[in-house]
């Protein structure tokens, strides 16, 4: 390996794999520790709510809806 | 199932990535529930409008991206001096050589531009192609490009990473000795 090579950055400013490869691996590790963590129930909520409100709406006529 | 269930069975499978893309964007909890849950009525008002077969998740993430940088952006400003100190403390504990929590990334992730951390999300932990992330941020695809190489430059300067040779293969110490803060 030459000096060149163990700069961060390669010769287009890009950079280097490896460094690249130690990045997206701790942001993939930071999106899924986000991803696993639980659902607040508001969410489920809210959809219960909205459906349910359609619900309704298309019990009151269907030709009002879309 | 009627099609009211299967809207609300895709959007709840959906909800963990929108939470994920939502603190990524607005690095608040509170916040980012928030635009959730705004992002979730917008789709459940306009799923009309959704083409049936395409990706719900891009269709999603557009409507929150484009939530988010019209009402939520001007809101985080407020914020950035909490960033700030947070960004001190990174850099106060130089000792901590070989080892970056998620609590640290975190913190230099804070650091990127809302446009260079949305790119890097999309491309590098949602598994969007340039192109589809293109679509989302209603851009070119070479400006994700290089929004995406300029959010990598900025982390590895964030997080003092001085030499390809520190991610070799055999070669054990992860990170440089002098965190450098410099252009900030």
């Amino acid at each position: 390996m030459s000096q060149d090579d163990k700069k961060p950055l390669d010769g287009t400013g890009a950079v280097r794999q490896p460094i690249q490869s130690h990045l997206g691996d701790q942001l993939k590790r930071y999106f899924s520790s986000i991803v696993s963590e639980p659902v607040p129930d508001r969410f489920a909520n809210l959809l219960d709510e909205l459906e349910k409100r359609e619900r309704s709406a298309a019990k009151q006529g269907p030709e009002a809806r879309e | 199932m009627t099609a009211i269930a299967a809207l609300k069975n895709a959007l709840l499978a959906e909800i963990p990535s929108l939470r994920a893309f939502a603190i990524s964007l607005s690095g608040n909890g509170d916040k980012a529930d928030d635009l959730v849950q705004e992002t979730l009525m917008k789709a459940w008002a306009a799923h009309a409008s959704f083409a049936e077969g395409s990706n719900l998740r891009a269709w999603l993430f557009t409507i929150m991206r484009n939530t988010y940088f019209s009402q939520y952006r001007k809101a985080r400003r407020e914020v950035q001096d909490v960033d700030g100190e947070a960004a001190a403390r990174l850099v106060s504990h130089p000792e901590q050589q070989g080892h970056l929590d998620l609590a640290d990334f975190r913190i230099a992730l804070d650091q990127l531009s809302a446009d260079q951390r949305e790119a890097l999300i999309l491309i590098g932990a949602s598994g969007f192609s340039y192109e589809e992330a293109a679509e989302i941020c209603g851009c070119a695809v070479g400006t994700v490009k290089s929004r995406v190489n300029r959010a990598r430059q900025r982390l590895m300067q964030l997080l003092a990473v001085d030499s390809a040779d520190e991610f070799g293969p055999d070669v054990a110490p992860l990170w440089g000795k002098t965190p450098a803060l410099n252009d900030s």
